[in-house]
């Protein structure tokens, strides 16, 4: 991959939480690549979402680099680091909706924020637009999200993710919680999402095996805080890792 | 013998070095939580000043700050003044000086009982409601949502919030202290019969701006404190509902406490600084 072709890097990555006895991720070396639908797998407490919350910005690491679409995210001021995430959209595991907030405002939320030249209908209009194109229907728009079920949230959360046409789209194990058709629905909406967004990148944090090899074009897997087979579904298919073998199996057969 | 000594010396050792690592601990952890504390307030209040500004939701938290905390505090201040009153009537009666009791009623309400009550009532019920909020956005991951959004949250979140807080309590203390001496009158002069010239009279002679103020403006950093108190540890919840609930607690219970602290200090400040400048 070129320097072009790659929308997160991460270099010699380690995380502790305990002032260095343990290391939640441990010199992990990454490189994601842009415009494609990148999956990261592994088993609990292998360091799946704290990777995440380090490509957001949200957790500092302890040592090593990350620079997403070419920006070392902690060589930039705070001010910078905030205008920065513009560029990301998260759907969160639970949603993450406003809870005071009916789902056409937690859409209209970052638009409000950004977009203030725009006058209020045409936020309005955006958000609609958003909300319709997540697949939710427009006489739940006025609903807060406890009034919500789960997959509507997740279709809430998404078009507040897409509102402000991020660059990177990321989720954070989208279908925990969530029945087999509501995760079917939601892996559809991920593919959906990506295809109507060309060139945009997305990662999705997930233990769903199933869901990875349906959507994923590119697949990291993590073990022990560090990069255990990164690649394309053949690749992992084709692997004779022990643990990339038991891990296929064991999920595969559980769904 | 030796040995069983031996072993009872390694105990007591070993028991001693778990005290002082535990209120070794204690302390550091102390410290740790004030200097957290101090650079988030810092860090909030620096950004009361920074574009955009959070007008609406200075209103809104205005509003639920000082608009919904009325009645209790109209409620807890007529019963105050009328309990003050009567105490201080039945020992003034005993000296002859009933027509003192409305001055040293004013006095105690305007300068201490007003901002003090006024600052754990709103602790309780507003401040537990901030560290409650911030805690279950934190735990909820909506906290993260919006740094993920680009919108700072302490200058969406706490800011906003402090602010309202600083200008709500000392509108709240003076509510307090009309309500507390209408509450002294009406037990003093039409139950116990005192002479409404010389309850008012008095009060007119006895009662200074700068009585009133002092009590305002402790008021005003009372509002800062719990704001500040709340705000941070609802922020920094974790552990989900176990958490929301030991963020609200710790927040209450150390805003009240550094409130009637943090009076203390303010009296004599502002009594040296009254001093000072030869206005008593």
């Amino acid at each position: 991959m070129t320097k072009q072709d790659i929308a997160v890097h991460v270099e010699d990555l380690r995380k502790s939480f305990d002032g260095g006895h343990d290391f939640v991720l441990n010199g992990l070396n990454l490189e994601i690549p842009k415009g494609k639908i990148t999956v990261i797998i592994g088993f609990s407490g292998t360091g799946k979402s704290v990777l995440l919350k380090h490509i957001l910005g949200l957790m500092k690491p302890t040592s090593g680099h990350i620079k997403v679409l070419g920006q070392d995210l902690w060589s930039m001021s705070m001010q910078e680091l905030i205008e920065f995430r513009c560029h990301l959209g998260v759907l969160f595991q639970y949603a993450a909706l406003f809870d005071d907030m009916t789902a056409i405002e937690n859409v209209c939320f970052p638009l409000l924020e950004h977009r203030r030249q725009l006058g209020r209908d045409e936020i309005l209009e955006i958000a609609q637009k958003k909300l319709v194109s997540s697949g939710l229907d427009p006489k739940h728009f006025h609903k807060l999200p406890s009034e919500l079920s789960g997959g509507m949230r997740k279709r809430v959360g998404l078009a507040r993710a897409l509102a402000l046409d991020p660059k990177i789209l990321l989720y954070d194990e989208p279908t925990t919680g969530l029945d087999p058709i509501l995760t079917e629905m939601v892996d559809d909406l991920i593919q959906e999402t990506h295809e109507k967004h060309a060139g945009s990148t997305s990662i999705v944090v997930s233990h769903d095996l199933f869901a990875a090899f349906r959507i994923g074009h590119y697949i990291v897997m993590l073990d022990k805080g560090n990069v255990l087979l990164a690649g394309t579904p053949e690749d992992f298919y084709n692997s004779e890792l022990e643990l990339v073998k038991r891990f296929l199996s064991k999920g595969l057969k559980h769904q | 013998m030796i040995e069983v000594w031996k072993r009872h010396r390694q105990d007591v050792g070993d028991a001693i070095d778990r005290v002082f690592n535990a209120i070794g601990e204690r302390v550091a952890s102390f410290f740790s939580d004030v200097g957290s504390a101090s650079l988030f307030f810092y860090d909030s209040i620096k950004l009361i000043n920074v574009r955009p500004f959070r007008v609406q939701e200075v209103i809104q938290h205005m509003e639920f700050i000082g608009n919904q905390s009325v009645l209790i505090i109209g409620l807890t201040s007529a019963f105050t003044g009328m309990a003050l009153s009567y105490q201080i009537f039945l020992g003034f009666k005993l000296v002859n000086a009933t027509n003192l009791v409305g001055p040293t009623v004013a006095l105690g309400i305007s300068r201490e009982l007003g901002p003090v009550l006024t600052g754990l009532i709103v602790a309780a019920r507003a401040g537990g409601a901030m560290a409650a909020r911030l805690g279950t956005m934190r735990v909820s991951e909506q906290i993260d949502a919006l740094e993920v959004m680009g919108v700072d949250p302490k200058q969406y979140l706490v800011a906003p919030r402090i602010l309202a807080a600083l200008i709500t309590m000392p509108l709240l203390c003076a509510v307090f202290d009309f309500v507390a001496m209408m509450g002294a009158y009406f037990l003093c002069v039409p139950v116990l019969g005192l002479d409404p010239a010389v309850f008012f009279d008095k009060i007119s002679a006895w009662i200074h701006p700068g009585d009133i103020f002092q009590g305002l403006f402790k008021a005003a950093g009372f509002g800062l404190v719990f704001a500040g108190i709340c705000t941070h540890k609802g922020f920094t919840a974790s552990g989900g509902a176990k958490g929301v609930g030991e963020a609200t607690n710790t927040g209450v219970v150390n805003s009240m406490v550094i409130v009637i602290v943090l009076n203390f200090i303010l009296t004599n400040v502002i009594r040296f600084f009254y001093f000072a400048m030869g206005w008593q």
